[in-house]
């Protein structure tokens, strides 16, 4: 081979390397950056879920309260008839108390 | 004029290469020495070597057009193709600066002309290189 085509085989083969290196680097930071990226979004995704969790939960309990209320709403309402009825009945025997002084 | 100059950078940034790459790389077979001259044309005018140089970039032209849907075996031929435009102007360019004579042709407009063809092989082949990369990222 004669000297400019030695020296044009170095150039272009010094410059096939470093371009691939180059490459490759680049490739390495995009790699990392796109790692960094997945774990962020994992670390929001797990916050996120872990109030879906909560949410779930407390509706649960809402409901739960929600029953035992209605359920304490019956049971006064009957309570208050009854109370109503005895009151009823102690004004009648009052009077009845009264009539046979 | 900076919004004009913006648009420019736009154009090279988010436009896309694949028509380009294809009309190029037709006009670049077409254009190609080996289809308009025999050997023997070339070996009787001392050319020998440079025909075989049009016969790789031949290939390689022909490689790129029949793989261009397959983007990672295109840029493979695309960076065939610039390493043999890196070496074909280091040769052009260490005949021009020891050989007067050589010197003394139309050197300057082929530089040109060879430094814009560069960067237009430079910019198609990072862009593929960058698509590639984001396509492996993604997975």
């Amino acid at each position: 081979m004669d000297k400019p085509t030695t020296t044009a085989a170095i150039v272009a083969a010094v410059t096939g390397v470093f371009s691939a290196g180059a490459f490759k680097f680049y490739e390495f930071m995009l790699k990392q950056k796109r790692e960094k990226q997945v774990e962020e979004k994992a670390e929001q995704t797990l916050y996120r879920d872990d109030l879906i969790k909560r949410v779930d939960r407390l509706e649960q309990e809402r409901d739960e309260h929600l029953e035992q209320i209605i359920e304490m709403m019956s049971e006064l309402a009957a309570l208050k008839v009854e109370v109503k009825f005895l009151k009823q009945e102690n004004e009648m025997l009052k009077l009845r108390i009264e009539a046979l002084r | 004029m900076r919004q004009f100059l913006k648009a420019y950078k736009d154009i090279l940034v988010y436009h896309d290469y694949g028509p380009l790459l294809l009309f190029w790389n037709i006009a670049d077979l077409a254009n190609n020495r080996v289809l308009w001259m025999s050997y023997g044309e070339a070996l009787d005018g001392g050319n020998e070597w440079a025909y075989f140089q049009y016969c790789l970039y031949f290939v390689v032209a022909l490689g790129m057009l029949f793989s261009l849907p397959n983007i990672r075996s295109c840029s493979r031929f695309v960076g065939t193709y610039l390493l043999l435009y890196i070496f074909s102007t280091t040769r052009f360019l260490v005949n021009v600066f020891s050989d007067p004579e050589f010197a003394a042709g139309d050197v300057g407009r082929s530089l040109v002309v060879t430094a814009v063809y560069f960067t237009l092989w430079v910019w198609i082949y990072v862009k593929m290189r960058m698509e590639v990369m984001h396509k492996d990222l993604r997975g």
